[in-house]
């Protein structure tokens, strides 16, 4: 049979047929060769791949929801394209894991259920009922299936349902609360003395020449002279040029009266004006018109006879804005108005109401109470100005071009610097000496002290780039001198020494009275003599935990401290210290869950159990898992 | 099949005879096949529904553990693992049984709901969740063997290991180990934990009696942190 198809299936028909076939098998495999197909997934959740485009497709949408949180421009106080890329992914990591595990362990939710949501989610309702038009077209909208989004929709339902199982089972038995209550209500009576260091530093005796050279040779490592250098330098700042320019008085002047001419220095007319409207709404039929007309009429007929604005415009105006305010509207300028309302008004005599003017808004009556005449102002008063302008115009091209040349001469001349000062009409100054974080005059400048520790400059001894100080304001600069960082000679250190010395010398002795009391205390003399002995300041106190009268570090030590060894000490961040006497402790209730209080607080802590156990299973979870990410999606440092 | 046909005719007469011997074996296999892909769907849709009946009766459960109305928690319980085992919702039934057991202060019933999970659970993350809940019930009945079993050389995922170390604690404590109980709650603490289960390790640690042996290097340090400059 085979013989006879090849009989007669013959020429480019059978050709044709054996290509059409070989194609598949040649290519075969062969993405496994080429590396085409690999690495094509953005993540990898054990067997699971979640493709580049999909992942594109998710962060589209997270990077328009966080711009619509943003007010449509994303800030730039944070790197929000790395974060977006984060979240994304430990988002979409986490929706894998889930689904994972709801097709794992057949986690499963009864049909009824989804559909119930979906036909009771105000989106896809008409009139208060379910519409299916509407739910076909806002899921066309959002670019998703029925199925996808109802196996969404079952997904979201599972993990919530995971959650709450694992959250929900969580408990505190009444004896583990019991247990807790009594330790951390715990009430304490003690007493405690607390000892100044102050006084010991102050009654340090001198420290001889002989320790401090002894320390000096043990510790002499420990004293270094910081790294510093002294540089050269050369300034080019607009500001120095702007003082230089020649100004000529006549010129600001013609350049005064060109400015008046184009309207500057001149503040505009404005006009002192109250107002009252009688609303036309919009497409009114011409008797609704008329009859608002007759209104307006009789207002003024009213202030024609006599009756002020301002009280007709409280009574009748319906411009809820001004009519309170006896329809004033302050000053208006040109501009601020609709057309036909601003005509009239500019065209108003002062202190004669007008005919009624005809807006989109109704009927007005206008009230000019005074004009305020445009100003002028004076060639002395804006001088300054001028002058400033003039000055900048000048040196500004100068500046800039200059600045061009010394960027060039100190690249072209990287050992010289007296030469690129040269080319830009300067001199070179020198600094004083500074190091990598403090310095005077110009080395208080955080710029100039980094440029001059960049490697380039000081390493490669180069001329550095030029760098601004502040705008407009530039600088280069090449080392002078350079002390590298050497030990301190026995002079330069004796003042650090002695200093360590007498506080090691307080320490002691504060030690020693200390310990004296310690030991004074356990053999039953009593603190609060002690105190007065020693000159300490003594307490009795019985408190709880929570206590924020009493020093957190006596609270902290005192709920450690226990009858069998009843005195103990302690020391605070400055250097005090302090001796502690416990002597009763009574335990929290037993029967603690009594109050209302009581029960909230436990509940909270069961909930924050349940959350904690949550995460442990998450965690748990995502541990077990293979997840891989496409290398440009991880997070770069 | 190599032999040439001379006619049409002669062809079909060939094909039906291969038919007429055949043609029963192919039909049967054509059956089977048809069969075991219904039976195959059937099965799915079977087991799909009983899941979702088990999810129904497993959602009441999580209500009434909402409403304290926990008294008909166990019996559906016992429904779900009699009848629903194979669907993941047994064993989250069984730690909410294991809740309304513990509550009630019946710590029997609560360690057989928590044996079970450890036993029968299908999805594997909730064993050492089962595990430590049930290890702290037996610190609490003071079983320093039985906790010790669940707790010591037994290993657990890292996202435990404050848990752990903070039963472990429990553990040395029950059994005057002050100093061993105190290195376990300290190393519970320097995980990252919420401030209030932090509280909750931090005063067991403060509670714990000094054992002299360690008094000693304790006075030194606080020593160190006398008046310095």
């Amino acid at each position: 049979m085979l013989l006879a198809i090849k009989d007669r299936i013959t020429g480019i028909i059978a050709w044709f047929v054996v290509i059409l076939i070989s194609v598949p098998f040649i290519l075969w495999g062969v993405q496994e060769y080429t590396g085409i197909g690999q690495d094509k997934f953005a993540i990898k959740v054990n067997d699971s791949k979640i493709s580049l485009q999909e992942f594109d497709r998710e962060i589209t949408r997270n990077r328009q929801q966080l711009l619509q949180s943003f007010g449509g421009r994303m800030p730039t106080y944070f790197d929000a394209e790395s974060f977006l890329r984060t979240q994304t992914v430990a988002m979409m990591v986490n929706r894998e894991l889930y689904k994972q595990l709801i097709e794992d362990n057949r986690y499963r939710v009864p049909v009824q259920q989804v559909l119930s949501i979906i036909t009771s989610d105000p989106v896809f309702q008409t009139n208060g009922q379910f519409d299916p038009d509407a739910y076909a077209a806002e899921l066309r909208s959002r670019g998703l299936s029925k199925q996808g989004y109802e196996t969404l929709l079952r997904d979201q339902l599972l993990a919530s349902q995971i959650q709450e199982s694992i959250r929900k089972s969580a408990y505190l038995t009444r004896e583990e609360v019991a247990e807790y209550a009594q330790l951390r209500y715990q009430n304490r009576d003690f007493e405690y003395v607390r000892i100044a260091s102050e006084k010991y530093k102050q009654h340090t005796t001198k420290v001889s020449e002989q320790d401090i050279k002894a320390y000096y040779e043990k510790n002499s490592d420990r004293y270094k002279t910081e790294e510093k250098i002294r540089v050269e330098y050369i300034e080019l700042s607009l500001a120095g040029m702007l003082a230089k320019v020649a100004v000529d008085e006549a010129q600001l002047e013609s350049t005064y009266n060109t400015a008046l001419t184009d309207g500057r220095f001149k503040t505009d007319e404005a006009r002192n004006a109250s107002h009252i409207l009688i609303k036309v709404p919009d497409g009114a039929s011409d008797e609704v018109v008329a009859e608002k007309r007759k209104i307006i009429e009789a207002l003024r007929e009213r202030i024609l006879k006599g009756e002020s604005f301002s009280k007709v415009a409280k009574e009748a105006s319906e411009d809820p804005g001004s009519a309170s305010r006896g329809g004033s509207l302050d000053d208006v300028q040109r501009g601020a108005m609709v057309k036909p309302f601003e005509d009239a008004l500019f065209a108003a005599k002062p202190n004669s109401v007008t005919e009624p003017v005809k807006t989109q808004f109704g009927f007005h009556l206008i009230l000019v109470n005074n004009i305020i005449e445009p100003k002028v102002q004076p060639f002395a008063e804006v001088r300054v100005i001028l002058d400033e302008e003039y000055r900048r115009s000048q040196a500004e091209p100068m500046f800039y071009d200059l600045l061009d040349s010394l960027a060039n001469s100190a690249f072209e001349n990287p050992n010289d610097l007296a030469i690129v000062a040269e080319t830009v009409g300067t001199e070179v100054k020198s600094s004083d000496w500074f190091t990598a974080d403090k310095g005077t005059g110009i080395a208080e400048n955080q710029a100039v002290r980094s440029t001059a520790f960049s490697d380039e400059v000081l390493k490669d001894g180069n001329n550095s780039a030029p760098f601004e100080l502040e705008p407009e304001h530039v600088m280069v600069l090449r080392v002078a001198e350079h002390e590298p960082s050497r030990a301190k000679t026995l002079d330069e250190a004796r003042e650090q020494i002695t200093q360590t010395l007498q506080a090691q010398q307080a320490s002691k002795a504060l030690q020693e009275v200390v310990t004296a009391i310690v030991s004074a205390a356990e053999n039953g003399e009593s603190l609060s003599k002690l105190a007065q002995v020693h000159g300490g300041v003594y307490k009795r106190v019985e408190t709880n935990r929570d206590d924020t009268d009493t020093p957190r570090e006596v609270i902290q030590k005192v709920f450690t401290m226990h009858l069998s060894k009843p005195v103990d000490k302690t020391f605070f961040a400055n250097g005090d210290a302090a001796i502690l006497k416990l002597n009763k402790v009574v335990n929290g209730d037993v029967q603690w869950q009594k109050t209302e209080e009581q029960q909230k607080l436990v509940k909270e802590l069961i909930q924050l159990r349940g959350q904690y156990d949550l995460a442990a299973v998450m965690d748990d979870l995502k541990e077990r898992a293979e997840i891989s990410i496409h290398p440009d999606l991880q997070p770069q440092q | 099949m190599m032999q040439e046909y001379s006619s049409e005719q002669e062809q079909i007469e060939a094909i039906k005879k291969w038919f007429r011997e055949n043609g029963l074996a192919i039909f049967i296999g054509i059956a089977v096949g048809f069969g075991g892909l219904y039976g195959w769907q059937s099965w799915q849709s079977y087991v799909n529904k009983r899941a979702e009946e088990a999810s129904s009766l497993y959602s009441q459960i999580l209500v009434n553990l909402d409403n304290a109305q926990t008294a008909s928690v166990p019996k559906a319980t016992d429904e779900l693992i009699e009848n629903y085992s194979a669907t993941p919702y047994a064993s989250l039934a069984a730690l909410a049984a294991a809740k309304v057991a513990a509550v009630d202060g019946n710590y029997e019933q609560a360690k057989e709901r928590l044996q079970w999970v450890i036993d029968n659970a299908q999805q594997v993350q909730l064993v050492p969740l089962a595990k430590v809940r049930l290890a702290r019930l037996f610190i609490l009945e003071k079983n320093i063997d039985a906790a010790a079993a669940l707790i010591e050389g037994v290993p657990y995922p890292a996202s435990y290991s404050a848990r752990v170390a903070e039963l472990q604690g429990d553990l040395y404590s029950l059994r005057g180990e002050t100093s061993l109980a105190r290195s376990s709650y300290s190393t519970a603490l320097s995980a990252a934990l919420p401030a209030q289960n932090r509280e909750m390790i931090q005063v067991k640690l403060d509670s714990l009696q000094p054992d002299n042996a360690e008094a000693a290097p304790a006075e030194e340090t606080a020593e160190s942190t006398g008046v310095t400059e």
